[in-house]
């Protein structure tokens, strides 16, 4: 296989797991927001 | 919901960044022509840094017209960003580590020691007046500085830089990437722009409530 490709995938994977902690991040501090509000 | 359009996005940027041509012509390359496919991220990356800058700069004034605490947050938030974005920048498109003769290394060596001096300042400062007075004259006078050395210092010395100077322009002022090339930068500039506000909107959100929490104590 290209290793070209295998970056490719390294690179998607490591995007993943960025995505998803910036996601959990967003969603804890809406939780603790909406809690404080109410 | 716009925030979950940045995952494709910047998913199919990375994808087309490795099956597209490299943007760089072989003929010309100074290296490996794969290793110029980081175009794809460095320049948006030093574009999105720029901007977060600016985006301080702004908050900065904004905090020394108002006095209003938040947006000192928001200016620091802004700083903090520029940083994380200035910093990414890979050995790969220049061959070495480093390199006192390219004058962007240096000039970005330059900004990071700057903006070192202030976090360095904001937490050697505990009145939170005062703190916030001097950061805000520090981002705006630091802005200017980032400004030059990322825009203008590179151009006045073009013979220290080993970056290719006509990646997307030429000598004549014409758009040198092709459309397809050109398509995938401006959708990775556009989904970098959208990373860094959701990022920005976070720090502030969280500078805000440790605020909160103290304040409460």
């Amino acid at each position: 296989m290209d290793a070209n490709y295998i970056v490719m995938v390294v690179v998607l994977i490591v995007w993943t797991g960025v995505f998803l902690y910036v996601w959990s991040v967003d969603r804890k501090l809406k939780t603790l927001e909406k809690r404080d509000e109410g | 919901m716009l925030k979950l359009l940045i995952f494709p996005a910047m998913a199919l940027v990375i994808v087309m960044a490795f099956v597209l041509p490299s943007p760089m012509n072989p003929q010309i390359s100074l290296g490996p022509v794969d290793a110029y496919r980081i175009f794809y991220f460095h320049v948006p990356a030093a574009w999105v840094a720029a901007l977060s800058f600016v985006v301080g700069m702004f908050q900065s004034i904004s905090y020394l017209r108002t006095k209003d605490a938040d947006y000192d947050r928001k200016a620091l938030a802004a700083n903090r960003l520029g940083i994380v974005f200035a910093t990414i920048f890979a050995k790969m498109t220049w061959g070495e580590f480093w390199n006192w003769s390219e004058i962007r290394e240096v000039s970005l060596f330059i900004l990071l020691l700057i903006y070192g001096g202030y976090f360095a300042l904001r937490s050697a400062l505990n009145d939170d007046d005062v703190r916030a007075s001097f950061s805000a004259v520090m981002t705006i006078i630091f802005t200017v500085s980032a400004l030059f050395l990322i825009f203008v210092l590179p151009r006045i010395y073009p013979a220290f830089s080993q970056h290719p100077s006509d990646t997307i322009v030429d000598n004549q002022g014409k758009m040198s990437l092709s459309p397809m090339v050109a398509i995938v930068f401006g959708l990775s500039m556009v989904t970098y722009t959208a990373l860094y506000f959701w990022l920005y909107d976070i720090t502030i959100r969280v500078d805000r409530y440790i605020y909160k929490l103290k304040s409460e104590r």
